[in-house]
């Protein structure tokens, strides 16, 4: 074998399928998009604040810095209270969420989907938008590759959870942002991926991408056992926001 | 697996600079993706730097002239943005990401020897790295593996050849460029 065949090799090992990814940068890029163009004002705005910026920043160092130098102590109670903060109220925090009642209503199989109309691109208002992609099919049923996102007022968890509206089927997550109970597991994109039933946005954990003005977009994985009906409802749990149900379509004529 | 691709019936007919995006930056995210797994070692870092990739080239497309050196454009900031999240993530030793599955025993020799070769290039300086990712495994001419590390065409062979000398030290160099 040649060098470039090696390298090849060695590295296709470790490159699994991406399918969702371009959906993934469409709804991104959509995401910037639907928040407006900047316009050439804006920018001018922004270079003209820029330096009184940098010079705050540059205060704030300084004076950061000089009260460090002052109390050591103080560094010693931020690390106390840094360490203590999230322990004790993530599990409470998740739990409060958790035990909110699922308000999902059952449909008749003759009843109309109640559809939650667009907006713009997405479903969904404040605090949470979801954005459709593409689905792949196997024998399980279907995944669909989606994105939630999330409003810059969202500090703490975004817990979602789905069913279908229809056949009550409970819709389960995979992937990164998947929580919860494990209802089975599904080969995936040739990987062994076990179904949750809770969908978890943690803020304090956020995705890499830098969505527009504090806006970030959680790639997803939910899938829908066969037979589903293709309406689904959503909750979406919020801390500091009431529950917010979503109703989306995912096949026409569902 | 049946794939649906772009399940959205609903989006309006693409224009401007979103139809510039649709044509030019999204048929290389597969690229983007490749370089950043082969960077990061990690698929979901790879992804996220790709996306931030994208958004950027969003935000600068409009400034790009010559369509044709797009590729090596898009590249180089998929690049910056694996050189980000490593910082970001303080990686300091890299995981080889075998998968856990691949245990067959007819194939252990080349999981090994690949493994290896994963772990040599990632010994490399960060630059000579990315050389050889992009010649090697994007098959990039080096015309472009030079636009992508700003670099002279001359000065990215010569980074090429030190990286393949560290490789292959046995291998004449015009044989490993094979």
């Amino acid at each position: 074998m040649t060098l470039r065949a090696d390298i090849s090799s060695a590295y296709d090992e470790i490159v699994p399928a991406s399918p969702a990814l371009r959906s993934q940068i469409r709804i991104l890029v959509g995401a910037e998009r639907s928040a407006g163009p900047s316009s050439p004002h804006h920018g001018a705005w922004q270079r003209a604040i820029r330096g009184s910026v940098a010079l705050v920043a540059a205060l704030l160092v300084v004076l950061v810095v000089a009260t460090l130098l002052i109390g050591g102590r103080v560094m010693q109670d931020w690390k106390a209270f840094t360490r203590s903060t999230p322990a004790q109220n993530q599990p409470s925090e998740l739990a409060l969420l958790e035990a909110r009642p699922m308000q999902l209503t059952q449909l008749h199989a003759d009843d109309l989907c109640p559809e939650t109309p667009l907006n713009g691109p997405y479903v969904g208002s404040v605090p949470v938008y979801i954005a459709g992609g593409s689905s792949v099919s196997d024998p399980w049923g279907t995944y669909w590759y989606l994105a939630a996102v999330t409003d810059p007022t969202v500090t703490g968890l975004v817990l979602v959870r789905g069913q279908d509206l229809r056949t009550g089927q409970p819709v389960v997550f995979v992937g990164k942002w998947a929580s919860g109970p494990v209802v089975g597991s599904d080969t995936l994109d040739g990987k062994l991926a076990p179904q949750h039933l809770d969908l978890l946005l943690d803020r304090r954990d956020p995705p890499l991408n830098t969505g527009h003005a504090g806006t970030f977009t959680w790639g997803f994985t939910a899938g829908f056992a066969a037979g589903a009906s293709g309406c689904t409802g959503w909750q979406v749990d919020t801390t500091g926001y009431p529950t917010m149900i979503i109703v989306w379509r995912s096949t026409p004529g569902g | 697996m049946q794939h649906v691709l772009d399940a959205n019936p609903l989006s309006p007919p693409l224009v401007g600079r979103e139809k510039d995006f649709e044509d030019l930056i999204l048929p290389l995210a597969d690229s983007g993706y490749r370089l950043a797994c082969a960077m990061l070692h990690d698929p979901q870092a790879a992804q996220d730097a790709v996306q931030e990739a994208s958004l950027t080239a969003w935000r600068k497309l409009s400034g790009i002239r010559d369509r044709a050196r797009v590729r090596p454009w898009f590249l180089g900031i998929v690049v910056n943005e694996c050189r980000n999240s490593r910082r970001l993530k303080w990686v300091a030793d890299v995981s080889l990401g075998l998968p856990a599955e691949l245990t067959i025993v007819s194939a252990e020799d080349r999981i090994l020897r690949g493994a290896d070769l994963r772990r040599a290039i990632s010994q490399l300086a960060h630059q000579d790295r990315v050389v050889v990712v992009l010649y090697f495994y994007l098959d990039l001419p080096l015309e472009e593996v030079a636009v992508v590390v700003r670099s002279s065409v001359g000065a990215a062979r010569a980074r090429l050849y030190r990286a393949v000398k560290r490789l292959r030290p046995d291998l004449e160099i015009q044989e490993a460029l094979q």
